[in-house]
């Protein structure tokens, strides 16, 4: 995984300070403020006398997923990237590696930036844990689900980054669009697509009066739709790149390609 | 021709060669549809014979709707050796006021091939529209099941119970709710739990030992008259098994031998309507622990002692013999004997109104509360702060470039684990909680205490909640107010290596409560004499528990006492001027407090408890007029036990003595060794000096 030079820019981005850590401390800020407005105000024997637990980590989870889904989304547009990582076009057109390759390391070091993220929310996740009384098994299936998400929207964001990057407002207003409409219309129309819903239905109290709906197929299916929409878009990333590749070779002739790269 | 005959035969050969093979297939394809038929129905067939249950309810199938009663299932298994559980399930509530609810009675069944077993449960059956229902689970799988339906088995009166070969009390049968049933149970099948004896008005014994009695059987009953059962003994030649170790535990007097009494003597104690032709033989008693209700001359005819709340009614001659089998008067004769007070309301009748439960005051009282958003704000500011520190602060020179990494990555997985360990284990850890709310009320004169439970399970995690527990064998049942309100959960209650209970709901932070009630050993003996000054109080604990805080509630003054230890004799005269606190008729519920200086909040529970015991003896009052009440805290009888033992409690356990005062100062030297009379309790230790309780010492002197 290392060798890829993709991933190995990624961990190294990470572990630099920049523009993007800073924004997503102001996202940090966002799910502690959610996490202070959920965190229960009254105490147990009020919790047991309405017979629902507090909701602060179905809350916070909720607030992790759509702000990893924002970074993936703007991180795949390039409206920010890594201290020292280069966007994924530069990849494709500025070096000899093989475009699967330079999509499997834009893959993986999705990936290694997500999970990055998930762990500067752990530390909020945890406490939200210590009263919501969620079971580790559906956090973790929570996790795995927010994890396929960022990848798709990531996906996403390369997509319009590839398609209309030039058009920088075009482009700041496509992501946003692209998160809203998956996130509360098609939410809200299926909700089998919808994270939030997810979340509610794997970690609310609802789980254990109604266990049918924790079934292990729910979860599947939202995981194998997710997963079977990034398959769908890494091939259409990886069309556009190859549609790029040849239309550059086509005009420099292919001799100079790597040149940048190799200088 | 000939060759073509020839060959038309050989042809014909060839033709039946070839139809004896397709018979042969076929016949071999009908063997094989037989043999897969046959193996496709004789699981099934098996299975159907495999293990039977039969099932009685109540005493010789018959039962009081709304009452506990017992329930004897006998499995045989046929099949090859059985290991699983059997499980009653048995619906309650009304589903005009709302939802109905299953209690799951279960218990772990071993049986080797062809072995026949029986098992007991204690059940409360409350509506006739749905039938038991019986399973036995084996690996998984339903092995046998069988519905007892309980519309042919119901009996409006109240049970008399009569264990005799021979007698016949048929006359005693009275139909209506007032009316009586007699009933003949073979003995063994009686109730291995007193709650059993639930829809029984008294119990006769004739010429039957109760040695035949199993230690649970015999304990049963024995509680049972400890908490206001009655228990009639006839008496007779065969005197001896009057003299058995258990009989004689029991009875007022023991049998000595028979004495002669003539026809006059007889009919002026009973009636000139006894027809006494000749002189009738009855048993001849030796020293009285009780009083005589009748006697023939010097010879006493019926007698009669206290247990507890209940009483034990010895009649000194054979009911079934001469002349006493042909007497009319015998019926009056047995009402007046037993005093049958009248019937009391099954669990859901009564009154209406909002029975409070103690359990979420204790909770609030008790309960480990959520971190503080302060300390969760102090947390957060730390953290981010950190961060931001981190990404804002420039690391100069090569040196410290390794620190950026470290930064980056170090202060989440610090703060992961710390977050996790401050918040969760160390203030409010995850997992399930006992509460239980315990009152203990010592009954007079016995060994024993009446024990009244509020109990409670809950968790601030979703999953299953099975608490396992010892030290007591409550019956229990969803909360009154939980029935009426129409949402009482479904139970599962177990025995096995241990008892168990668990709701099925696995909801998380639900207080799943139930009540329960018992018979408890805890022996303390009281009495309070009433002074000019102040109450004089002489107590004598033998229950081996320390009893704290404990208080004495009096003729309008509550007193103090602070510790009494778990054994020996505890004597103090109070003075109403520098021990007492004024107090009203309810008011004095206010005045307990556990300890100076901690608050209000803590005795809620008491409170709450004391108040639902007073509004039940509304009309006699609590402590009733001319009694004294001792209340004090000791250990909870029931603990938490096995996978449960380490579970949080919130518990408390109330004892609550309602003592009748004596007039006049104590005589020197009289208090729990005052009038001895032999212990009616524990086989084997009957020697131990018992106080009698003071009524019946009244009444006994009365007699005197």
């Amino acid at each position: 995984m290392r060798s890829n030079p993709l991933v190995k820019e990624a961990l190294v981005g990470l572990t630099a300070g920049g523009k993007a850590q800073l924004d997503y401390l102001g996202l940090l800020l966002l799910q502690a403020v959610v996490l202070l407005v959920w965190w229960p105000k009254s105490g147990v024997t009020q919790a047991l006398a309405s017979q629902h637990g507090p909701n602060t980590l179905v809350a916070v989870v909720m607030a992790v997923g759509v702000s990893t889904a924002y970074v993936a989304l703007r991180a795949g547009a390039e409206e920010f990237v890594l201290p020292g990582q280069h966007g994924l076009r530069d990849w494709a057109l500025a070096t000899p590696l093989a475009l699967g390759r330079v999509v499997r390391g834009y893959l993986l070091g999705q990936f290694v930036h997500s999970l990055h993220l998930l762990a500067l929310s752990a530390p909020l996740v945890l406490v939200a844990f210590t009263v919501s009384g969620g079971e580790w098994v559906a956090l973790g299936w929570c996790v795995a689900a927010l994890l396929v998400q960022a990848l798709f929207y990531r996906l996403c964001g390369a997509l319009t980054h590839l398609s209309i990057g030039q058009h920088h407002g075009e482009t700041l207003f496509t992501v946003r669009t692209i998160l809203l409409v998956i996130y509360v219309p098609v939410g809200v129309l299926a909700p089998v697509t919808s994270h939030p819903a997810f979340t509610y239905r794997a970690l609310s109290e609802h789980l254990a009066a109604q266990p049918a709906l924790l079934g292990v197929p729910d979860r599947v299916v939202f995981l194998t739709i997710y997963a079977a929409l990034s398959v769908l878009a890494a091939l259409a990333v990886y069309c556009l790149l190859v549609r790029e590749r040849r239309v550059t070779t086509d005009r420099h002739d292919g001799a100079r390609v790597g040149e940048g790269v190799t200088s | 021709m000939v060759a073509n005959g020839d060959m038309a035969s050989g042809h014909g050969g060839c033709g039946r060669h070839q139809c004896c093979t397709v018979e042969r297939w076929l016949r071999c394809l009908l063997g094989v549809q037989l043999l897969f038929a046959l193996l496709c129905a004789a699981p099934s067939v098996i299975a159907a014979d495999a293990v039977d249950v039969t099932a009685v309810v109540g005493f010789s199938d018959t039962f009081q709707l709304g009452r506990w009663t017992p329930l004897n299932v006998t499995v045989t298994n046929h099949r090859s050796d059985l290991s699983g559980e059997l499980e009653v399930q048995v619906t309650g509530g009304d589903e005009l006021r709302g939802r109905l609810f299953v209690t799951s009675h279960r218990r772990k069944l071993e049986l080797h091939r062809d072995s026949r077993k029986s098992l007991q449960f204690t059940v409360f059956p409350q509506e006739l529209s749905h039938p038991l229902v019986i399973r036995v689970h084996s690996s998984g799988q339903e092995v046998a099941r069988t519905q007892v339906d309980m519309r042919t088995r119901f009996a409006a009166e109240r049970l008399l119970l009569v264990l005799s070969r021979d007698a016949d009390l048929d006359y005693l049968n009275e139909g209506g709710a007032d009316g009586l049933r007699v009933l003949y149970p073979h003995p063994e099948l009686l109730p291995v739990h007193w709650r059993g004896y639930d829809a029984v008005a008294a119990v006769v014994v004739h010429g039957v030992s109760l040695e035949r009695l199993s230690t649970s059987q015999f304990e049963a009953l024995h509680k049972w008259i400890a908490q206001g059962g009655i228990l009639a003994v006839s008496g007779g030649p065969n005197y001896a098994l009057l003299r058995s170790p258990r009989l004689a535990a029991l009875l007022p007097s023991q049998p000595l031998g028979m004495t002669r009494i003539d026809g006059d003597a007889l009919q002026s104690a009973f009636s000139t309507t006894l027809d006494v032709s000749r002189p009738v033989h009855v048993n001849r008693l030796g020293a009285l622990r009780g009083r005589a209700l009748l006697h023939a001359g010097a010879v006493p005819l019926i007698v009669e002692r206290t247990l507890g709340y209940g009483r034990v009614v010895y009649l000194t001659f054979d009911v079934t013999s001469y002349p006493f089998d042909r007497w009319d008067g015998m019926r009056e004769l047995w009402l007046n004997s037993l005093r049958l007070p009248p019937p009391t309301t099954d669990a859901l009748s009564g009154p209406e109104a909002e029975i409070e439960s103690p359990l979420p005051a204790l909770v609030q009282a008790e309960s480990a509360d959520f971190p503080s958003i302060a300390a969760v704000l102090f947390f957060l500011i730390l953290y981010l702060g950190l961060l931001l520190a981190g990404y804002q602060l420039p690391v100069h020179g090569k040196r410290s470039r390794w620190l950026t990494p470290l930064w980056s990555w170090a202060a989440p997985v610090l703060f992961a684990p710390a977050a996790w360990l401050l918040f969760g284990p160390s203030v409010f850890p995850r997992g399930a909680t006992a509460v239980a709310m315990a009152v203990i009320e010592p009954l007079p004169g016995s060994i024993y205490a009446r024990l009244a439970l509020d109990l409670g399970v809950y968790a601030n995690r979703s999953g299953a909640l099975r608490l396992e527990y010892r030290g007591a064998e409550p019956v229990l049942s969803p909360p009154r107010q939980a029935q009426i309100d129409g949402d009482a959960g479904d139970w599962v209650f177990g025995e096995g290596a241990r008892r168990f209970l668990e709701p099925m709901d696995q909801r998380r932070y639900v207080l799943h409560a139930l009540q329960g009630e018992d018979v408890i050993v805890f022996q303390v003996e009281a009495s309070v004499h009433r002074g000019t000054t102040g109450p004089r109080l002489v107590l004598d604990n033998a229950s081996g528990r320390i009893l704290e805080d404990v208080w004495l509630v009096f003729d309008g003054y509550a007193y103090e006492l602070g510790s009494i230890p778990g054994a020996g004799r505890f004597e103090r005269t109070l003075s109403r001027r520098a021990h007492g606190v004024e107090v009203g008729e309810a008011s004095w519920r206010r005045v307990l407090k556990l300890t100076p200086g901690i608050p209000d909040l803590m005795s809620a529970p008491t409170r709450i408890v004391l108040e639902r015991r007073a509004r039940a003896a509304s009309e006699s009052g609590y402590p009733g007029p001319g009694h004294a009440l001792l209340i004090g805290y000791t250990a909870n009888p029931l603990r938490p036990a096995g996978a449960s033992a380490a579970w949080p409690r919130r518990e408390r356990a109330l004892v609550a003595f309602e003592v009748a005062a004596l007039q006049g100062e104590a005589a020197a030297g009289e208090s729990a060794t005052g009038v001895l009379a032999r212990g009616d309790g524990i086989l084997g230790r009957t020697d131990t000096p018992r106080v009698r309780d003071s009524a019946a010492r009244a009444a006994a002197e009365q007699d005197e």
